[in-house]
């Protein structure tokens, strides 16, 4: 009797040496951290973290420039294209921020460190899914290294209110996607996002269970809303958003700053992709589906913001409503747009790492100081501080010619260009709202305060150099927006931002 | 790069003023030197004549560093470095002097900017910076919670409808791009585009809405007494004599010549605002009991007036417009920053509160009378001859408006007359606090500004043979018969959601 023969299907490592760099980063630290006395030390493991991200940051580049992508590996559950890679370097980015702003700080623990490295791997897994059993896992890499991370700080009971919401709210949501990934499976008989795309568009398909015509273009619309209702969680659309402020109040600032920017580039990623593989040929209608969530999203994040006077709060809902842009930039559905999006999203990163990383350094120590209130006056206080939070503040407002204005410049062009006037004009109306929302603190730390406020710590160097970096970053991009593009230009194959990098 | 030097000049002086921050004396010589310079550039610029300069920036988004110089930006770049050269002369900023001196240089710098810039995109991106010296100027230079409440509702006046301006902008150069075959926000590039009436309308309504809330026009002026009023008289001189051009500037360069069949439709309704800005302005002057509002709502009047010539569309009105802009400018900057020394010698701007200025310090007197009487619209001073040709502009397009506008002018005279009246003359009513003394740089500042508006009483004609090639040629645009077919369907019908 012969036995079929099983092959092990093709596996390209290569492909994936940024996420073996930081797992075997990870393990290091945790056998490390076994030599050390309990305390002590840190300060070395956060070296050998910042390295091991690094080397993940150069092993990306190469495989960005090195004109290999897109390529598919592990049997075709993961996909390594433009997209995924330069997703990946700002995953890299805000994981390599946290770590800077971690140091020194009670968090910083090898277990920190490590969790921390992981919720990596499962992002940069998630943007390169390709799979749906590979999409759910990842989701779940992503999400627990995450509860656990924002209950870090056991002596502040606002850190554990903020992980058991989270975790509740997020085990939630991974059951609506998980549903939605089922009902994907069961109408397509395939995990591959391939066959769910030709089962979509209803070429080829070996569904699972019999069905007339009809009910599976329903199921299909309930499949792909609980896929959008669960990634939405993660994304912190309106109205799955309930959990950010409270976590972005609660949990450790250097958690907050990592997860601001790495679970949004995620969810983006993992939602651009299905809505160019799968969606795009389908008949749902994704667009009505997306759109709704995108102006939803940016009212909602608006509006909320307005009254806000806690700072993280207020970049929680700012977070939220930034969400709403990459959501509503997706329904054009076009690589350009898509292109857009991830401009925009490089350059919110930049600017609210940049002000996460000012927060750090004025709270220095305590978790508390991040009221509008102890902003009043920072000028003269921390000049330098002061001037950096203006340019992420006028950034985030889009006010040119930093960086946040070509994002939103390019956001805005593809959202024309693809006849979605309507979100066109819901994106510019919640800008408006939010240069109020900045503008406020903006103003504050330029008056002085009535009452000298109690000398503020010196902020740790690593943290200092961050912020300069990051703010330097923000303004050289807004000037010469030429840098990026070149970076981009992978995902773009048209529009003005392979325009630009062509020349 | 004469053309870029009065630009470069100011942002100099207000990098080198927030990085010297401490020394006030320096730091006042330091802005006065950077803005006299800059006038003495823009002088040049207007002796030399028209000139343009471009760099390329961003190629591929039809972005580029694109500026002219030309009849209708020579002599609002010349005001702002006039204005600004006054208003360092009249400040004494002891308290966070970089700060002060580096925001009214940038604000003056951005100005400049937006008067400079042909292309859409580089005038929006100076139109949006020009807001941030203002705010913090207002929010962080003034008295108080009341003036951080003046500041925000200038924030959300300004940053709201300009948000919405960058949308049709950006929706502009997408519709042209069909017939450009590429994306362009080059001015000279959109011009020739003849774009769909449908997309037009919607384009142009965001781009008045967002140029009228800067003049400001009723009934979007709610900013303005608030921000005029709770800050300091320098900063509503930069306010009311340099940033309320940049509305009527835009409108003129660019609403009108890229979308001319939209501005045709719109004219009469905008006309009916400008006559309902000028009544309530000319109204509201000549009962309020406070001096600086006085002059305030009569700015108001007087650029509706300017607004209303402006949508008459006929290159007499543009040609015009320009020289009141710059006549406006001079006065009011001259009549917010003499009422200012009032205030502060006297601790109040109340009317019924003020007088007997004219025995207490003759001098001050003398000048702030003949700025009233140019403001007025004496013959003789400038305000009349731009008043003049206004009024024949739109008499021109439209007898009635003409006649109510001129109702207007009777307004003028009674409320600038009563301010005078109230604060210089009549027995001292308090003494007062300080002494009312024109130092020798104000003295310096002032005797040009008031042989200017005596200049151009005389010979307005220096001003209008150079506006009028441009004012010409955008009202040639203006009246291009829709003979080609439009392109550029970009209209609502086409959104899909």
């Amino acid at each position: 009797m012969n036995l079929p023969l099983i092959r092990p299907p093709a596996v390209a490592l290569n492909l994936i040496t940024p996420e073996l760099a930081l797992l075997a980063t990870s393990i290091l630290i945790l056998l490390v951290a076994l030599f050390d006395r309990p305390g002590h030390g840190h300060l070395r493991l956060s070296l050998i973290a910042m390295a091991g991200i690094l080397v993940a940051v150069v092993r990306d580049g190469m495989l960005l420039a090195g004109g290999s992508l897109p390529a598919t590996t592990f049997a075709g559950t993961l996909i390594m294209d433009p997209l995924s890679a330069v997703l990946d370097l700002v995953i890299l980015l805000s994981a390599l921020v946290a770590v800077v702003l971690a140091m020194n700080r009670p968090e910083g623990s090898p277990d920190y460190l490590a969790l921390l490295l992981w919720s990596a791997i499962g992002m940069m897994v998630l943007v390169s899914a390709h799979d749906l059993i590979v999409l759910f896992l990842a989701v779940e890499v992503l999400s627990l290294p995450l509860y656990i991370l924002c209950a870090f700080r056991p002596d502040r009971p606002a850190s554990l209110e903020a992980a058991v919401k989270y975790f509740l709210l997020g085990a939630f949501s991974s059951g609506f996607l998980l549903y939605g990934l089922a009902l994907l499976f069961g109408l397509s008989g395939g995990t591959n996002l391939s066959q769910v795309a030709s089962a979509l568009a209803g070429v080829g398909s070996a569904p699972l269970f019999a069905h007339s015509a009809a009910s599976a273009g329903v199921l299909a619309e309930v499949a792909v809303g609980l896929v959008v209702v669960g990634l939405g969680f993660k994304l912190g659309a309106v109205p799955f958003h309930q959990w950010v402020p409270d976590v972005y109040e609660g949990a450790p600032t250097s958690v907050v700053t990592f997860m601001s920017v790495g679970t949004k580039v995620a969810a983006f990623g993992v939602l651009a992709r299905l809505v160019v593989t799968v969606l795009q040929g389908s008949a749902v209608d994704w667009q009505s589906l997306l759109g709704a969530l995108a102006v939803a999203t940016i009212i909602g994040g608006a509006l909320l913001a307005l009254p806000q006077r806690n700072f993280k709060r207020l970049l929680g809902y700012s977070g939220i409503l930034n969400a709403g842009y990459l959501v509503a930039v997706l329904v054009v559905g076009t690589a350009a747009a898509q292109a857009a999006g991830v401009y925009f999203l490089i350059t919110y990163a930049l600017m609210n790492l940049g002000a996460f990383a000012v927060i750090s350094a004025v709270s220095a120590g305590h978790e508390d100081g991040v009221m509008l209130e102890h902003y009043r006056g920072l000028f003269y206080r921390q000049p330098w501080m002061a001037v950096a939070m203006a340019v992420f503040l006028l950034s985030l407002a889009s006010i040119p010619p930093l960086s946040g204005f070509f994002g939103k410049l390019f956001l805005l062009e593809a959202l024309i260009s693809g006849h979605q006037l309507f979100l066109a004009l819901t994106v510019v109306a919640g800008t408006a709202v939010t240069l109020i929302v900045y503008g406020r603190p903006l103003l504050a730390m330029f008056i002085p305060a009535d009452a000298p406020a109690a000398p503020s710590a010196r902020p740790a160097p690593a943290v200092a150099v961050a912020v300069g970096v990051l703010a330097v970053a923000v303004v050289a991009v807004g000037v010469a927006p030429g840098l990026l593009v070149q970076l981009v230009h992978g995902v773009a194959h048209s529009g003005p931002l392979a325009g630009i990098s062509r020349r | 790069m004469l053309v870029l030097l009065p630009l470069v000049l100011l942002v100099l002086g207000s990098l080198a003023a927030f990085l010297l921050g401490q020394r006030p004396g320096l730091i006042r010589r330091l802005a006065l030197a950077a803005a006299g310079l800059s006038l003495l550039a823009a002088v040049a610029g207007i002796v030399s004549g028209p000139a343009s300069f471009s760099v390329p920036w961003l190629p591929g988004l039809g972005m580029a560093f694109t500026m002219r110089l030309d009849g209708l930006s020579m002599f609002l770049v010349a005001l702002t470095a006039l204005a600004t050269v006054a208003v360092v002369a009249f400040s004494s900023e002891q308290e966070r002097p970089g700060g002060y001196y580096g925001l009214i240089l940038l604000m003056a710098a951005t100005a400049i900017g937006t008067f400079l810039s042909t292309n859409l995109l580089l005038f929006y991106v100076f139109w949006e910076l020009m807001i941030i010296p203002s705010y913090v100027l207002i929010g962080s230079y003034g008295e108080g919670a009341a003036s951080r409440r003046a500041a925000l509702k200038f924030l959300v006046y300004s940053l709201v409808p300009s948000a919405f301006l960058l949308v049709a902008i950006i929706a502009l150069a997408v519709a042209a791009q069909p017939a450009l075959g590429h994306l362009s926000f080059s001015l000279a590039a959109l011009e020739r585009v003849h774009l769909a009436a449908s997309t037009q309308n919607w384009i142009f309504v965001l781009f008045a809405l967002s140029f009228m809330v800067k003049v400001p026009i009723w009934p979007l002026h709610a900013w303005m007494p608030d921000a005029y009023g709770e800050s300091r008289p320098q900063v509503a001189a930069m306010l009311s004599g340099v940033l309320s051009k940049t509305g009527l500037y835009a409108l003129i360069r660019f609403a009108f010549p890229l979308l001319p069949e939209a501005a045709r439709l719109f004219a009469p309704a905008l006309a009916v605002i400008a006559l309902a800005s000028i009544l309530y302005g000319a109204w509201v002057a000549l009962g309020h009991k406070d001096g600086r509002m006085v002059i305030a709502y009569s700015s108001l009047s007087h650029l509706g007036l300017v607004f209303l010539a402006v949508v008459a569309l006929n290159a007499l009105g543009l040609d015009a417009a320009v020289l009141q802009m710059l006549n406006h400018g001079i006065y009011a900057v001259a009549l917010f920053l003499l009422f200012g020394l009032v205030e502060r010698s006297s601790g109040t701007r109340l009317l019924e509160r003020l007088g007997g200025v004219a025995r207490a310090a003759p001098l001050f007197a003398g000048f702030f009378w003949i700025t009233v009487l140019a403001a007025l619209g004496l013959p003789g001073l400038n305000g009349f001859s731009g008043e003049f040709l206004l009024l024949l502009a739109v008499f021109r397009t439209n007898q009635v408006w003409a006649w109510i506008a001129i109702a207007a002018a009777v307004f003028s005279a009674a409320y600038f007359i009563r301010l005078f009246q109230l604060t210089s003359q009549g027995p001292s009513a308090p003494p007062l606090k300080s002494k009312l003394v024109l130092r020798p740089v104000q003295l310096a500042v002032l005797l040009p500004m008031v042989a200017l508006m005596v200049y151009l009483g005389f010979q307005p004609g220096q001003v209008t043979s150079r506006v009028a090639p441009v004012a010409q040629s955008i009202s040639r645009l203006e009246a291009r018969a829709p003979g080609t077919s439009p392109v550029g369907n970009l209209s609502w019908e086409a959104s899909r959601l």
